[in-house]
């Protein structure tokens, strides 16, 4: 079974709040100083399904990522956690893009690698939690589409993937190729093995760029973006103090429960 | 000189300290309360190829220089030392002994179970009468026929009661003193060896530390790994090993209380203001910080003379010696910078004291290394008339 798992590098989830800053006149996210990027937990997570079918079906796992300098540690990451290849989507027109035009450059990127079965995703990326790529590709690419896997298995069929509902899970039997988008569900992602980052830190990750993957550059970048994003802040957060007295403790906790629900917070 | 890490070292560090994270920080308090050492852990290292980055790749190793060896040394024991050399005690110490003087039969026999953690292996050199000074050593190794036969005691082993393989120093003739000394291999179900848990300890309880007795205890032939005159000689390689590790531990555990004092000292507020904004307090973090840069500069600068195979005994007890007595100070003053909160084993900061002081112990004692420093300085005995 052949499978293509789409990574992204995102700012790590586990950063202090304080070192979290936004610059609202360029409405970017700024990098805090020394701390690098990681590849987005959900995609670790769909490396580790990937390599899950692939202990059992056999096959290859390639990484794709879209991304400048650096972004080939996101790859690399997934090969040391044991994906076979991996390739890095590179090029000035990029910049700016959309969750349309990601999915665009991503399903360009799977036509050139030709033949797959699969298409893995992580339900979201940790940075902006949109989770629209995994499905516009699939629309992209006119395959079928489950989201948010917690677990799969080939099938006569083709593919049964059971999906994470509120109370419990919805099983569909889909035709490959597919997407799937991976939720967390699936169980910690495995950590890279010793042989495993040898093999990866000490490869070169291929560099395509758009004019490699036949991308035409009206469809990607800012400029076609289709939505553009206003103002971006961290909201400010007031915490002061209120000390709820009474003469028994029963009285204070009441009180303590009035004033709560007038604050509105129960 | 680059003193940047490799992205491949980068990627070592990172995966080492989510390693200790998830296998060695859940159960630390609990197994350090109930003095006890998971086994299943050497498995699981294995697995992850954390077991034994320094050996090579033929034997089940990684083939991995030193400085990285020492990179991912460094994290897991940010977690905990004790765990840490407990569970590699195997491949670094004996491991590197039998890499070094096995035959090739034996390292293929052997070296991939250590490495992989099926099979686990302790060095067994200390005895009740021989600790620093191992040309003491009173077990006796006498051949018969075919065979050589093992009687005597060990103490303070690493995994002894656990191991499935001891490669023990013995004396094969007590006139030649240190030249008489060699070395074997036992199986543990070798008829005659018998092995004890030593519980007690007020440091290093979640390690785990074994006497052995040699009663009449029969190996064959081939079992012996390095002959009379290189037995103690040989070990102290594998003792070289383990030091490097007790060097970048010692850095690792004072890293931990760094980063927790610099946490806590944001954090706490006292006489109107966080701790950390009190000057003696920036000045033990000072202290603290440049102590820590030092002794892991000393501890690359003989990593990297380790891996070129350059003569390093004066710079192996410089890092051993200035680490771990730093580890004693910083744990310590991470402690007191706590309070109250600090001598409870849920802040991080108490395990590491606890354990500071036996790495001033292992691997050769701060006065021993001193005395290696001067006697290398100065060209004179330090150890003998």
């Amino acid at each position: 079974m052949n499978i293509i798992v789409c990574v992204k590098q995102v700012l790590d989830p586990d950063i202090p709040p304080a070192k979290f800053k936004v610059d609202s006149a360029s409405k970017q996210v700024v990098p805090p100083e020394g701390i690098p990027p990681v590849i987005n937990p959900y995609d670790a997570q769909a490396v580790e399904l990937a390599l899950r079918l692939k202990e059992k079906q056999g096959g290859k796992i390639t990484v794709l990522t879209v991304g400048s300098d650096g972004a080939d540690k996101a790859v690399k990451y997934a090969i040391s956690m044991g994906a076979d290849d991996g390739f890095v989507l590179s090029d000035e027109v990029f910049e700016g893009s959309d969750s349309f035009s990601m999915a665009y450059i991503l399903s360009k990127a799977v036509e050139k690698i030709g033949e797959y079965d699969l298409v893995l995703c992580g339900r979201q990326a940790a940075d902006w939690d949109e989770g629209l790529v995994g499905s516009i590709i699939a629309e992209s690419l006119g395959t079928s589409l489950v989201t948010l896997a917690e677990d799969a298995e080939v099938v006569d069929e083709g593919l049964k993937v059971k999906r994470v509902t509120l109370d419990g899970y919805q099983a569909f039997i889909v035709p490959t190729p597919a997407v799937v988008t991976v939720s967390n569900e699936v169980g910690q992602a495995r950590l890279p093995s010793g042989l495993g980052i040898i093999s990866a830190a000490r490869r070169q990750i291929p560099v395509w760029k758009a004019a490699d993957t036949g991308i035409d550059p009206s469809l990607v970048g800012s400029a076609a973006a289709r939505r553009k994003l206003f103002a971006l802040s961290v909201p400010a957060r007031e915490r002061k103090c209120e000390i709820i007295e009474g003469e028994t403790p029963a009285e204070a906790a009441t009180k303590l429960a009035e004033r709560l629900r007038e604050a509105g917070a129960i | 000189m680059d003193f940047e890490l490799t992205e491949e070292q980068v990627m070592f560090r990172d995966m080492a300290r989510k390693f200790a994270e998830q296998e060695i920080l859940p159960t630390l308090i609990q197994n350090e309360r109930e003095e006890k050492f998971d086994t299943r852990l050497i498995k699981k290292m294995g697995k992850a190829g954390l077991l034994a980055p320094h050996l090579p790749q033929e034997y089940g190793g990684l083939g991995l220089d030193y400085i990285t060896a020492a990179v991912i040394w460094e994290q897991l024991c940010y977690a905990s030392i004790a765990v840490t050399q407990a569970a590699t005690s195997g491949p670094i110490q004996p491991g590197t002994n039998l890499l070094d003087a096995g035959s090739e039969e034996q390292k293929k026999k052997w070296l991939p179970g250590v490495c992989s953690g099926d099979t686990i292996f302790s060095g067994a050199v200390v005895e009740p009468n021989a600790g620093s000074d191992s040309t003491r050593i009173e077990t006796m190794a006498v051949r018969d026929g075919n065979n050589w036969v093992l009687n005597g005691n060990k103490i303070f082993i690493s995994n002894g009661y656990e191991a499935d393989l001891i490669l023990v120093v013995a004396q094969t003739d007590k006139s030649k003193g240190a030249k008489g000394l060699a070395s074997f291999l036992v199986e543990k179900d070798t008829p005659g060896y018998s092995a004890t848990m030593q519980l007690g300890r007020i440091s290093w309880r979640g390690g785990s530390e074994g006497a052995l007795r040699f009663n009449d205890c029969v190996i064959p032939l081939e079992n012996q790994v390095s002959e009379a005159g290189r037995g103690l000689r040989d070990a102290l390689r594998g003792i070289d090993t383990a030091r490097l590790l007790l060097s970048i531990g010692a850095v690792g555990m004072c890293q931990c209380c760094l980063d927790a004092c610099i946490k806590y000292g944001k954090e706490r507020v006292q006489f109107g203001k966080p701790l950390g904004g009190h000057q003696l307090v920036q000045g033990t973090i000072a202290e603290m910080a440049t102590k820590i840069e030092a002794a892991r500069l000393l501890t690359y600068r003989v990593a990297d003379l380790k891996t070129r195979g350059i003569r390093h005994i004066k710079e192996m007890s410089y890092a051993k010696y200035f680490a771990t007595e730093a580890a004693l100070w910083i744990t310590a003053e991470a402690v007191k910078l706590h309070g109250s909160f600090g001598t409870f084993d849920e802040y991080p900061v108490g395990h590491h004291y606890q354990d500071a002081i036996t790495l001033t112990i292992l691997g050769g004692t701060s006065n021993i290394h001193q005395l290696t420093i001067g006697q290398q300085l100065l060209e004179m005995p330090a150890f003998t008339g």
